[in-house]
């Protein structure tokens, strides 16, 4: 072996190692970081199957006499209802806000009609306005109505979502007008061509929309928590925070919290399990 | 823009062919039949949007000129509510724990997220989509169950955390903490979204530029920093520039962890807690000053974004410039 093959050698050797460190570097930081973001899951399940006393002793282990006490007190505590209500307003929302922007999208992009660039320039524009800007105004105006503490008061101010509409529209953009206008020659009309072309075409960016918007409506807690706190339509999301002791009221029954936090988790696991592709291909639609 | 390039694009097969023999003028207009059907379309949304967006926002907006107390008549104030809000400490401190949230959060949690993507992304890592789905999980936990999570953590003195190491820490009512674990908690929760932001942008970009720089000798880190973080410039912007609109509104996340029997306090709550605060106790017109002063700060704050990476991106394209200059170099000799 001449002495150039046997530096090489030890180069490759060097290489080699440091590949291998690399390596365990890489596994120990994703590692590290599946066990930080499963721990707050694995923390929720194991105290939800622990009676309230029971967390308070032992709160980050397994429990020792694993029991659905938890459960049956939450269900006791009329928390099945909050569990519906989210149910109901978050599910009518996604159907309607999909609905919409699908309608307007496809006519912001398809169809041309005067003032059409302004008034998009100008809902795009409310995007960096706060959710809290427009709670006194609403809250005003709304509880003249009576809408205080109603569902509608939780659903209608969602079904027009801009950032619904910049999606739908951002995905007609490379969808060819010729399609529409071929079938506009063949002599459908708007409707039909919405419903039997536009909408077969949406259906991924819909499905992403529908899984976002679920995933908005699911976690949206100021707006109910000013405008819909009673019991008989408040949202899981607002009641479980108050779950406190019957007789004082100060100490919170930890062992409930987390069976609910398991119900307000469940359906999202679900959404996601199910509709993967369209989860990611969501989050990541702004960016393309 | 694109609303320009899109309609010229449209001289459509029907307004291309018959209507090349018509007047130009006629050309670039809708047939009214087409736009009547556009209205239609637009309807629903725009209604629902004006009704129960943009009006409450102005609603808000004449509000705040107001004394309302919800009840008998609103009358004129002039500046009074923005000028008793701003000579109202409360007000100094939430402003600052808002800018204390999102500073610190987004420093640690957007460039986590974009190493997370290059290490999920690199050849020595096997089981890629496994490792993204157990990232992105938490972006699909309910917000406020996973708050309660981190409360039975950090609760003292007998949270999961000081359980299990033996602790007496008291997190959560020693506020100077507290933003800490606030922090962690936005960390926490926004990883998975960036993360898989940011690997999409990855697949962007072209493997020969990398590999270029790797028969260069250049570095895994150096890599990272002077070629791939450059060419995501816009992913970065767009995730430093949505990150701060949305941490302006943040509210869920303090309040939920920190009130005690639904107080939270002024010193680790965020602006935002200054609109329900004052809506619950029927000060209309001041809850509505802090609204429209909210919308003011995100407007500033995205503004002062923009105009940072525009310092900031022009120093990294220059790097980028010299870096390829170098491997030039290396390459001639």
């Amino acid at each position: 072996m001449t002495a150039a093959a046997e530096r090489g050698g030890a180069a490759a050797g060097l290489v080699q190692t440091r590949g291998l460190l690399a390596r365990v570097g890489c596994y120990a930081l994703l590692l590290l970081v599946a066990v930080l973001a499963l721990y707050p899951l694995y923390l929720v399940i194991a105290n939800s199957l622990k009676s309230n006393t029971a967390v308070a002793l032992n709160p980050s282990g397994f429990p020792a006499r694993p029991t659905l006490s938890s459960y049956s007190q939450l269900v006791a505590a009329g928390q099945l209802r909050a569990f519906v209500n989210s149910l109901i307003v978050a599910s009518t929302t996604t159907v309607g806000a999909v609905f919409i922007s699908a309608l307007a999208g496809y006519a912001f992009t398809k169809l041309r009609f005067p003032g059409r660039a302004i008034i998009f320039a100008g809902l795009i524009a409310t995007i960096m306005v706060p959710i809290q800007t427009g709670i006194p105004g609403f809250y005003v105006e709304f509880a003249k109505l009576h809408w205080l503490n109603t569902y509608q008061v939780q659903i209608v101010p969602f079904l027009a979502p801009v950032f619904g509409l910049f999606m739908v529209r951002q995905y007609l953009l490379s969808v060819p007008d010729e399609i529409v206008e071929a079938a506009r020659m063949d002599g459908a009309g708007e409707w039909s061509i919405y419903w039997r072309i536009i909408v077969p075409i949406l259906r991924p960016v819909l499905a992403a929309l529908g899984v976002l918007e679920f995933l908005m409506m699911w976690n949206s807690f100021v707006w109910p928590q000013v405008m819909a706190d009673t019991s008989n339509v408040a949202p899981l999301q607002v009641t479980l925070p108050t779950l406190t002791d019957r007789t004082l009221g100060i100490v919170p029954l930890y062992g409930e919290i987390m069976a609910g936090s398991v119900l307000a988790i469940v359906p999202l696991i679900i959404v996601f399990l199910r509709y993967q592709r369209a989860f990611v291909s969501g989050v990541t639609y702004g960016n393309t | 823009m694109s609303t320009i390039a899109g309609t010229r694009k449209r001289s459509s097969l029907i307004n291309g062919v018959h209507s090349r023999a018509r007047t130009g003028r006629q050309q670039g207009r809708p047939r009214r039949a087409t736009s009547l059907k556009g209205y239609t379309f637009i309807a629903p949304f725009l209604l629902l949007f004006i009704f129960f967006s943009a009006f409450p926002d102005v609603y808000t907006l004449i509000l705040s000129f107001q004394h309302y107390a919800g009840y008998g008549s609103a009358t004129p104030a002039g500046l009074q509510n923005y000028d008793a809000l701003l000579h109202y400490p409360v007000f100094w401190t939430e402003l600052e724990n808002t800018l204390e949230y999102w500073v610190l959060h987004a420093i640690i949690l957007i460039p986590v997220a974009f190493i997370l993507a290059l290490v999920v992304r690199s050849r020595s890592v096997r089981g890629k989509s496994a490792w993204r789905a157990i990232i992105f999980l938490p972006q699909v936990m309910s917000i406020v169950a996973v708050t309660l999570a981190f409360q039975v953590m950090f609760a003292s003195p007998y949270g999961a955390i000081n359980h299990l190491f033996g602790l007496h820490v008291a997190w959560l009512t020693d506020f100077a903490i507290t933003k800490w674990v606030v922090v962690a908690l936005l960390v926490w929760q926004g990883l998975g979204f960036w993360f898989v932001v940011f690997l999409s942008g990855l697949t962007s970009i072209d493997p020969a530029v990398e590999e270029a720089a790797m028969i260069d000798g250049a570095g895994v880190v150096r890599r990272a920093i002077s070629i791939v973080a450059p060419l995501m410039k816009n992913v970065f912007l767009f995730a430093v520039v949505i990150d701060a609109i949305t941490s302006m509104a943040l509210y869920t996340q303090p309040t939920v962890l920190a009130a005690t029997q639904g107080v939270l306090d002024p010193s680790v709550a965020p602006l935002s807690s200054l609109v329900v605060v004052n809506l619950q106790s029927s000060s209309f017109g001041e809850s509505a000053a802090a609204g429209w002063l909210l919308f003011l700060l995100t407007i500033i704050v995205s503004i002062a974004v923009f105009g940072s990476f525009r310092l900031f991106g022009r120093s990294g394209a220059g790097r980028r410039r010299v870096v390829i200059g170098g491997r030039r170099a290396a390459v001639s000799r």
